[in-house]
Order: structure tokens, then C-alpha cells, then sequence
């Protein structure tokens, strides 16, 4: 089996690091961020398929991934995820300059996120940087404090490795020479291999820097610790610079086609990049207009106008303070009708399961429980 | 918006105010607290009807804290916090109040309003609605004016004889201000200067300094 070179140096920094920016980042506005890891952003980040190429610290690489994302609610591309449940189902294939060997390794992610924060649960098999992997399981969680978001996960599998072993040795002497009669066979030195990770990753315009640390478990392995550095850059709407610096095992790149276990500097295309200069960016729904409309049935129609959104509901002290799902009617915007007795009113709003707010443009007022709410004032 | 905040006022002047706990909002408690909880409340209630204050506000804190998943003792607090406001509200306002000047009175005084301002807004406007004054005011200290600043620009602008619609488009330009990050108290003065000056009867010389009520600092 090949075993992976780690470098237990730069762990402990990695994570200062982190938790320097963390500290940094938690007293920054999180308004309008792109949240969630890269990686797990793909099809909305650069399309469904991108090709990289690059170099490591031994040889050079190829390599193309694809996603295919099946939402578990609405369509994931080009639309708002926050509150769905995504299944992405990817594959990739990735092989090297000087052997005609090739990695294809097959993943299935569930990802499903708030505004904030989010989690992903995935399964994966084949091959990476030369280790194959039967089965792979990883799970991970994510939050956001703008500009800077910390991921943890863990991923755990069984690595494929054989090594030949002699099982009968023997040198035979005939009438000229000596001749070897040993036979070989393959010995099943698959095992199990888990890894506990965290991330920092950071967000500066079109760059992401992410420092990652971790410790690799094998059943046939010492512990390892590892840290390695990466930096992606957004050179145009369909091409990235990738960089990485330092070491992690090629058991936790399962779900991350684009990583390397080594140092390395690479380019990416893709060439149904869906963005404008390729930011990763998750839109996050917006209330921008309210309207109260009386009807001549005595009702009362609110409206709501709000973009990306995939799910709108109200609260308020005409509902008993229970949700109620607004309809949408075109254009962004969203209604629903109720009878609403006259007097002063508290309302409030909630975009595809995020918090509750203050729907625009309404008076507000602090309640006890529910926190601010808009103040509606009906006939 | 500002339609049917207006007819709104007119049809609340009109209104009588519902000063009486129904069988309905009980059955509401009911059905929605443990007994345990809901018992006291519906003593709370009574009381507060007994009183001819409004009582839809305090099943409305009820079931708000219920849905929120507050404690117990948490809500039977608010709730009983709530009917003392009604009942400060009222005294501040004096006993013709409406339920919706009461309602919006009680709010003003959790945001931590002092009494003497309702009852100073109540002298600056006898016989009109307050219930939109209320509001701006509550308004403004749930955006981070400070409470004198915002009681000196509500009242203020109510005793230039400024009309709800005017007295709801300066809370619109205060909030405009805040958003574009000027501080509060700032964007509160200016805010009210800007409503002097369009108000009739009102000097531009006394709207470019805030007024201060009577025995305040």
C-alpha cells in the first residue's frame, strides 16, 4: 500500500489561524455572504463539470469532475438552496502524466443548508491518488460568520490495499543453473481509515483561502496529523487558479475532486460556468416590499415581495403566532388572505426557514418572546 | 401602506375598544397551553377585563411565547408585565383611551418609555388617535434612538400639529438615515427638523433645534 507522506508540522498553526479569523470574523456583518464550503457548492459555483490540470510535488495531473445535482426540492442551479435537502450525484476521473493509470472514484452527496450554516452527509467509492477506496462515509457540518465560515467532518471508510507475499520459496537447481520455483500471493491489507477534519476557509473578493487540519486514523497506520493550505482564485467567469500548500491523506479528499494530497498549482476550466466572474455565491433570499390590501369580503390580503426565495411564511398575532405558508403569485411576489380584526397588530415574516424578521417597510416593535416584529395597523 | 394605515386610524377612532376578555380567547388559551399554564392566564385575563383593559393583546403574548416555545413561568410573567402596562397605559392616557392606543401605550412603555411621555403626547393631541404616535415612538427605540431623543421627536413633531401620514414619513426618513449609518440620535433630529420645516405653522428656526419637553434635560 502507498503510504501517504504527512507532515505534522503546521496543524497547531492552521488552527490559530482559524481561530484567529473566527475571532475576527464573528463581529463582521453576515449580510448577503455566500455560505458553505466550495466544494459542496460546485454546480452553483462553476457549472456541472471542470477539468484540471496541474502540478504536485511529483508529477504532473489531469483531471475532470462532474456533478449532477437532483434536488430533493427545487432544481439546485441557479436557484436559492437555502432550507432544500440536495442530492448530488458526481464522478470524477483524475490520472497522471507518467502512468496510464486512472482514478475514478463515484460520490453521492446529500447537502442541505441555511442561510448560515448547513450540513452534508455523502458516500463515495474508487480510486484516489492511487489508494482505492471500497467505501467511503463522511459527514460534515458548516457555519458561516462573514467572511469567514468553519467547517468540521469526519470521514471514515475502508481503503483497498494488496501486497504480494511469497508462499512458497524455492531454488531448484537443474543441470545449469539454479532456478526459482517461489509463487506469490495476494494478501487483502484493506483497512479501516478514518479522518477528523476542520477547516477555515475565507472569503476575500474572488479568493478563498482555506486552511484545513486533521488526524487520519488506519486500523494498519499510526495516527497521523496533517495541515495543508489551499487558496482557489477566480481568474475569469470559466477558469480558476488553484494552489494548495502542505500535506493531507488521500483518504480525505473523497468528496473534494478538486484537492490534492500534495503541494500543487493547477488550473481549472469549466466550461458551463453559470456566474459572472465565477464568485461562489449562494443567493440568499431578501423581503423588499410589503403590502396590507383590504378585500371587499372583509378579509385582509398581505403581500410579500422577496427574490430567490423558495418558501415564505408569516406569523403573527392573527395567527395565534403560528407559521403560515404565503402562496406565491409571480414576479417574487407572495400573498395570503386572512381575516384580521381590527386594532393594532404584530407581524412577522420568515424566507425558506431562516430567522424571523420584520417585514420592510412596517413600524417595528421588541416583543418579549418573538423578538422584533412589523406593526400593523388594520380597518 | 400608508392608505390603510390611514384609513385604519379613521376606522379606529370610530371603533369602540373590545375592553372586555371573551370565551373564545379562553378556549384559545385552552387549546393551546398545558391547564397548568393556561388556569393563571385566564385569571390574568379576567382581571384585565374586570378592568376594562384590552385583552386580545394579552392571550396575543400568550400564544406568542407558547409558539416560541417560552417557559411557563416565563409567559405567565409577560403576560401579567403586559397587563400592568395596559393598566400604566391607561392611566397616562386617561380612561377614553382606545384598546389600540392602549395596546400600542403598553408597547411604548416595555420599550422603556416613561409614562409622562404618553401622558405628554396625550396633552399634545386630546382628542385624536395616538395610536400612530405610539407606534412611531415604539418604533424608534426598537431601532436604537435613545428614549428621551425619541419621546422629544414624537412629541415634538405631535405638538406642531404634524398628521399621522407626516409623523410615518419621518419614521421612514429617521429609518433611511440609520440604514445609511448615521446614528440614531442623529438621524432622529434631523429626521424631525425635516418634518418642521414642511409642517404648517411651524418657523424653520424652530425646527432647526429639538425641542425639549418642559422639565426634561
Amino acid at each position: 500500500m502507498r503510504r501517504t507522506s504527512i507532515r505534522p508540522l503546521g496543524m497547531a498553526g492552521a488552527i490559530g489561524l482559524g481561530l484567529a479569523l473566527a475571532a475576527w470574523a464573528s463581529t463582521a456583518c453576515a449580510e448577503d455572504f455566500a455560505a458553505g464550503p466550495e466544494w459542496l457548492r460546485v454546480p452553483i459555483a462553476r457549472g456541472p463539470v471542470a477539468a484540471t490540470v496541474g502540478v504536485d510535488e511529483r508529477r504532473a495531473w489531469w483531471g475532470i469532475d462532474g456533478t449532477v445535482p437532483l434536488g430533493l426540492g427545487l432544481p439546485r442551479t441557479r436557484t436559492n438552496v437555502v432550507g432544500q435537502s440536495v442530492l448530488g450525484l458526481g464522478m470524477s476521473i483524475a490520472g497522471s502524466a507518467r502512468s496510464d493509470a486512472r482514478d475514478l472514484r463515484y460520490t453521492a452527496l446529500i447537502d442541505r443548508r441555511s442561510r448560515l450554516d448547513g450540513g452534508w452527509l455523502g458516500i463515495s467509492t474508487g480510486g484516489n491518488d492511487g489508494q482505492h477506496a471500497k467505501l467511503q462515509l463522511g459527514a460534515g457540518l458548516w457555519r458561516a460568520f462573514a467572511p469567514v465560515e468553519v467547517e468540521a467532518g469526519i470521514v471514515s471508510g475502508v481503503v483497498g490495499a494488496s501486497s504480494r507475499e511469497a508462499s512458497h520459496w524455492k531454488v531448484v537447481p537443474d543441470s545449469l543453473h539454479s532456478r526459482d520455483t517461489t509463487t506469490f500471493r495476494d494478501v487483502d491489507r484493506s483497512a479501516l481509515s478514518t479522518t477528523a477534519q476542520s477547516a477555515v476557509r475565507w472569503h476575500f473578493g474572488r479568493m478563498e483561502l482555506t486552511a484545513i487540519g486533521g488526524l487520519t486514523v488506519g486500523a494498519r497506520t499510526a495516527p497521523q496529523r496533517w495541515a495543508q493550505a489551499s487558496m482557489h482564485l477566480q481568474a475569469s467567469k470559466r477558469m480558476r487558479v488553484l494552489a494548495a500548500f502542505g500535506q493531507r491523506p488521500a483518504a480525505s479528499l473523497a468528496f473534494e475532486p478538486a484537492a490534492r494530497p500534495q503541494t500543487m498549482l493547477g488550473i481549472q476550466v469549466a466550461p458551463w460556468a453559470s456566474h459572472e466572474g465565477g464568485a461562489p455565491h449562494v443567493t440568499v433570499p431578501v423581503a423588499r416590499q410589503w403590502r396590507a390590501e383590504l378585500l371587499d369580503d372583509g378579509r385582509t390580503t398581505v403581500r410579500l415581495r422577496c427574490r430567490h426565495a423558495s418558501r415564505v411564511e408569516l406569523a403573527a398575532d392573527f395567527t395565534d403566532w403560528a407559521p403560515i405558508a404565503m402562496t406565491a403569485t409571480g414576479d417574487d411576489w407572495w400573498e395570503t388572505s386572512l381575516t384580521i380584526t381590527p386594532g393594532l397588530h404584530q407581524v412577522q415574516v420568515r424566507l425558506d426557514g431562516g430567522a424571523w424578521q420584520v417585514p420592510p417597510g412596517l413600524p417595528r416593535t421588541s416583543r418579549e418572546f418573538a423578538g422584533d416584529a412589523g406593526v400593523l395597523v388594520v380597518n | 401602506m400608508r392608505r390603510l394605515l390611514a384609513l385604519a386610524l379613521a376606522s379606529l377612532l370610530l371603533a369602540p375598544g373590545r375592553a372586555s376578555g371573551d370565551e373564545s380567547e379562553e378556549a384559545r388559551l385552552r387549546a393551546r397551553l398545558k391547564p397548568e399554564l393556561a388556569t393563571p392566564l385566564i385569571e390574568v385575563v379576567r382581571s384585565a377585563a374586570a378592568q376594562g383593559l384590552p385583552t386580545a393583546p394579552l392571550v396575543a403574548r400568550a400564544l406568542e411565547g407558547a409558539s416560541r416555545q417560552a417557559g411557563d413561568a416565563a409567559i405567565l410573567d409577560a403576560v401579567r408585565r403586559y397587563a400592568a402596562g395596559l393598566a400604566a397605559a391607561r392611566r397616562a392616557l386617561g380612561s377614553t383611551a382606545r384598546a389600540a392606543e392602549l395596546d400600542a401605550g403598553a408597547g411604548a412603555l416595555m420599550a422603556g418609555v416613561p409614562e409622562d411621555s404618553l401622558a405628554s403626547l396625550k396633552r399634545a393631541r386630546p382628542s385624536g388617535s395616538l395610536v400612530i404616535p405610539l407606534v412611531v415612538l415604539s418604533d424608534f427605540v426598537a431601532r436604537g434612538v435613545p428614549v428621551a431623543n425619541a419621546s422629544n421627536a414624537v412629541l415634538a413633531a405631535t405638538r406642531a400639529g404634524a398628521a399621522d401620514p407626516a409623523l410615518l414619513r419621518m419614521r421612514e426618513r429617521i429609518h433611511e438615515r440609520i440604514l445609511r449609518g448615521e446614528a440614531p440620535t442623529g438621524a432622529s433630529r434631523e429626521g424631525l427638523r425635516e418634518l418642521l420645516m414642511k409642517t404648517p405653522g411651524t418657523s424653520k428656526e424652530r425646527g432647526s433645534r429639538e425641542p425639549r419637553e418642559k422639565g426634561r434635560p
